[in-house]
């Protein structure tokens, strides 16, 4: 086939064209697919970068690339927005980020790097402190890898990230600072802190202020339970059940003979998150030295109480609104009333109108602060009548005022009783011994007087003796009843003025009997005109007293002067002086004594009664003077005694 | 004494001893008319045909004391004034003696020499106080 003459290599240039147009087919349609995936692949790297570049820019982490060999440090944008600056990537070296660190870090933060870098560490990580740009530091949490190594292991390449960890910081610190407040706080307070789990075990407390109570022989908490009455933990249970809080619960520990102590316990219930219920926490007080003087202020009380109660004399304690605010057994014995009757009720509803009338005035007084005292006589309920001394006294607060008035009834019958007694003896003896005396006396002074007629000369000192000794005992019965009347305050004074120049001459007068007797002579200095103040009988006692007594010390001879003279202050003082030879200083003190002289065994105590100076005293001072002695110049006593002066008369 | 205002004195005790010793002073030595009785009864059935002219009464005397035979006497009749002996010697029993219509009291003992002239006192000092020394 000459005219279709083809060419081999025609022919096989025509064979192998489809096959050609099939493989450029084939291989434009896997360029195309190729080129697609790539497209693909491209779109998913940018899309994974936009995710990275957003998670990054959303995130305050900052992602760092440290070209170690060139010293070149690449950190993203979100370095400088951490420090506060414009954000932009950061391209630097090393050492300019150690000049922004904080110098007290850079130690660690240096050693941590160079074991990273040395490869003694897998990774890289220090937190650190780094100034900003507002000059504030901030904490980095800094964490990296070494990404390449030569040959050798020399680090080429390192990055990792920066967080800023500030606010964390902040809250352990502040975390840090309210631990060590409260354990401040739990160390130095008395009070007890603990916390008990679920199952009410002790878990935790507070040990230095458990050890001090340790210390002090106290019982331990890991202790028995709470010694509560079946009342109280009754209660507490309950409160415990409920999961309530609680305070103020008193417990008691230790034996009743030994270390006592007490707690006060408060507590709140610990909820989890979920609000289970985790236990109580709470604390634990030490009140035993309040429980202790609780109980001995009690015990004291108590004791007061009784001795109120019991006391024999009727007690009540008036308020300044004049109620019966404590009151004794006796005060209500007194009125027959029952107790409930009494307490807190006002006084006069209390005893009634008519005997509140005859108390109220006692009680005004002593509500305004004066103390008062009176007595009366009254019907008791048990069908006796009795006399009542009444006492009233303000009792004051600490601020001084006046809060109320103890009264204060004192049963005297017994007393009055005996008074009485004794004031009918006296008044019996008196009438039986004198009278008797008046008949022997009288017989010896008609003897005396011859009207049996004349007595034979042996038998004239006999009866003189009997006449002298029966005028004695009429003088001692007198002072005994005078004595006895006085000191009871029986005797009336009828005072008056009286004219003293005249009662001086009569007194003497009246004791010229005495001179012979004694041997002695009076003497009546000059006197002025002036009257004193007194009972002009009792005066004239004292006078013969005090110049009996003179005479009975004077030496044989000796001369016994009376005088007065006015003293300043409206006083006159009168004087008796006897030359004798004074008085035993062992005798100065009770010379006024009833009685004193006799125990002297001075046998020239038998002249007088025993009485003459006490009487006088007793009558001088109820005459408002004094009476004294004094040593007298030149030898001898001065017995004296002052009285009030009455103007002279018109 | 002829001087003494009064000369009959009726004088009542209980006791014979007082009786005589007062029997003595006021008659033997005081020349005065003494009638002595020892109970306020005698002394009643004596007054009238006595005609004292002063009474002189015992206070302490069983039976009828003293204040009783005075009342009596007055109830009889018999105002002779009265001086009243007692051992008593408070100033208010003697202020309750003068209010039952007594002029005065003697308290004993006495001195049996000087009471005629004690009483004279009394007398004069009831009657005729200006006139007394005192």
């Amino acid at each position: 086939m000459p005219g279709l003459q083809i060419s081999f290599a025609d022919a096989f240039l025509l064979a192998i064209l489809p096959v050609a147009a099939i493989f450029m087919g084939v291989a434009l349609v896997l360029l195309r697919r190729r080129q697609a995936a790539l497209a693909k692949v491209n779109a998913e790297l940018a899309r994974e970068r936009d995710r990275v570049r957003n998670a990054l820019a959303g995130s305050s982490l900052t992602i760092w690339d440290w070209d170690i060999a060139n010293d070149t440090m690449w950190l993203n944008a979100n370095w400088k927005q951490m420090l506060g600056e414009r954000p932009g990537e950061t391209i630097c070296r090393i050492a300019d980020l150690l000049s922004i660190a904080h110098p007290d870090d850079l130690e660690g933060a240096r050693a941590a790097g160079t074991a990273a870098l040395k490869g003694t560490a897998a990774e890289f990580d220090a937190e650190f402190r780094v100034r900003g740009a507002k000059g504030a530091w901030m904490w980095l949490r800094c964490r990296g890898k070494v990404t390449a190594r030569d040959a050798a292991g020399r680090a080429l390449r390192a990055s990792g990230t920066n967080a800023d960890i500030t606010a964390r910081k902040l809250a352990e610190k502040s975390l840090a600072e309210s631990e060590a407040r409260f354990r401040a706080l739990s160390e130095l307070s008395s009070d007890l802190y603990w916390e008990m789990d679920e199952r009410f075990q002790l878990v935790a407390w507070s040990a230095p202020a458990w050890s001090r109570w340790r210390d002090s022989m106290l019982p331990r908490p890991e202790l028995e339970a709470p010694e509560l009455t079946e009342a109280d933990w009754a209660t507490h249970r309950g409160v415990l059940e409920e999961r309530r809080p609680f305070r103020d619960l008193e417990i008691h520990q230790g034996p009743a003979d030994g270390p006592q102590s007490w707690l006060s316990i408060g507590a709140v219930p610990v909820t989890d998150d979920r609000g289970r219920f985790r236990g109580y926490r709470g604390l634990a007080r030490i009140i035993t030295d309040r429980k202790l003087a609780e109980q001995r202020l009690r015990k004291s009380e108590s004791q007061f109480r009784q001795l109120v109660e019991f006391m024999p004399a009727a007690i009540v304690f008036v308020n300044q609104d004049q109620r019966a605010v404590v009151h004794n057994k006796a005060y209500a014995e007194f009125l027959g009333l029952p107790a409930q009757e009494i307490n807190g009720r006002r006084i006069e509803d209390v005893v009634g109108a008519e005997r509140f009338a005859e108390f109220e005035p006692h009680l005004r007084l002593a509500l305004d602060g004066e103390p008062a005292h009176y007595t009366l006589r009254r019907p008791h309920p048990d069908g006796r009548t009795i006399d009542l001394d009444v006492l009233l006294w303000p009792l004051r607060g600490a601020d001084g005022e006046v809060e109320g008035v103890i009264v204060l009834g004192i049963d005297v019958t017994r007393l009055k009783e005996a008074d009485r007694m004794k004031d009918h003896f006296v008044s019996v003896v008196s009438h039986e011994l004198r009278t008797p005396l008046t008949a022997m006396r009288g017989s010896l002074g008609l003897l005396a007087a011859g009207v049996a007629g004349e007595l034979p000369e042996e038998a004239r000192p006999l009866v003189d003796i009997a006449l002298q000794n029966s005028d004695r005992l009429w003088r001692l019965v007198d002072d005994l009843l005078d004595i006895e009347k006085m000191s009871a305050g029986h005797v009336e004074f009828r005072v008056e003025p009286v004219d003293w120049r005249a009662a001086l001459r009569e007194a003497v007068d009246a004791s010229r009997g005495l001179m012979q007797q004694f041997d002695v002579s009076f003497e009546l200095e000059p006197v002025e005109d002036m009257r004193v103040r007194g009972d002009p009988d009792r005066l004239s006692q004292v006078l013969s007293n005090l110049i009996l007594n003179a005479a009975k010390f004077s030496p044989a001879g000796g001369v016994v002067s009376v005088g007065a003279q006015r003293l300043a202050g409206g006083f006159v003082r009168t004087h008796v002086r006897d030359r004798g030879p004074g008085i035993p200083e062992s005798f100065r003190a009770r010379i006024f004594r009833p009685f004193s002289q006799a125990e002297t065994g001075d046998s020239r105590s038998t002249g007088g009664s025993g009485l003459g100076l006490a009487i006088s005293r007793e009558i001088v001072t109820r005459l408002g003077g004094t009476i004294g002695f004094d040593d007298a110049p030149g030898g001898g006593t001065v017995f004296w005694f002052d009285l009030p002066e009455a103007p002279v008369a018109q | 004494m002829a001087t003494a205002p009064f000369q009959r004195i009726l004088h009542v005790d209980d006791q014979p001893d007082i009786r005589g010793i007062v029997k003595l002073a006021l008659g033997k030595i005081g020349g005065f008319s003494v009638c002595s009785c020892s109970s306020g009864d005698e002394a009643l059935a004596a007054a009238p045909g006595f005609d004292p002219e002063i009474l002189l009464i015992d206070m302490s005397m069983p039976g009828m004391d003293g204040m009783a035979l005075l009342t009596r006497m007055r109830e009889a009749g018999i105002v002779a004034p009265a001086v009243f002996f007692t051992a008593r010697i408070n100033p208010s029993d003697i202020d309750r003696y003068r209010a039952a219509g007594a002029i005065g009291t003697v308290s004993k003992p006495f001195d049996p020499l000087k009471l005629g002239r004690q009483i004279i006192q009394i007398w004069t000092d009831h009657f005729a106080p200006k006139e007394s020394s005192r």
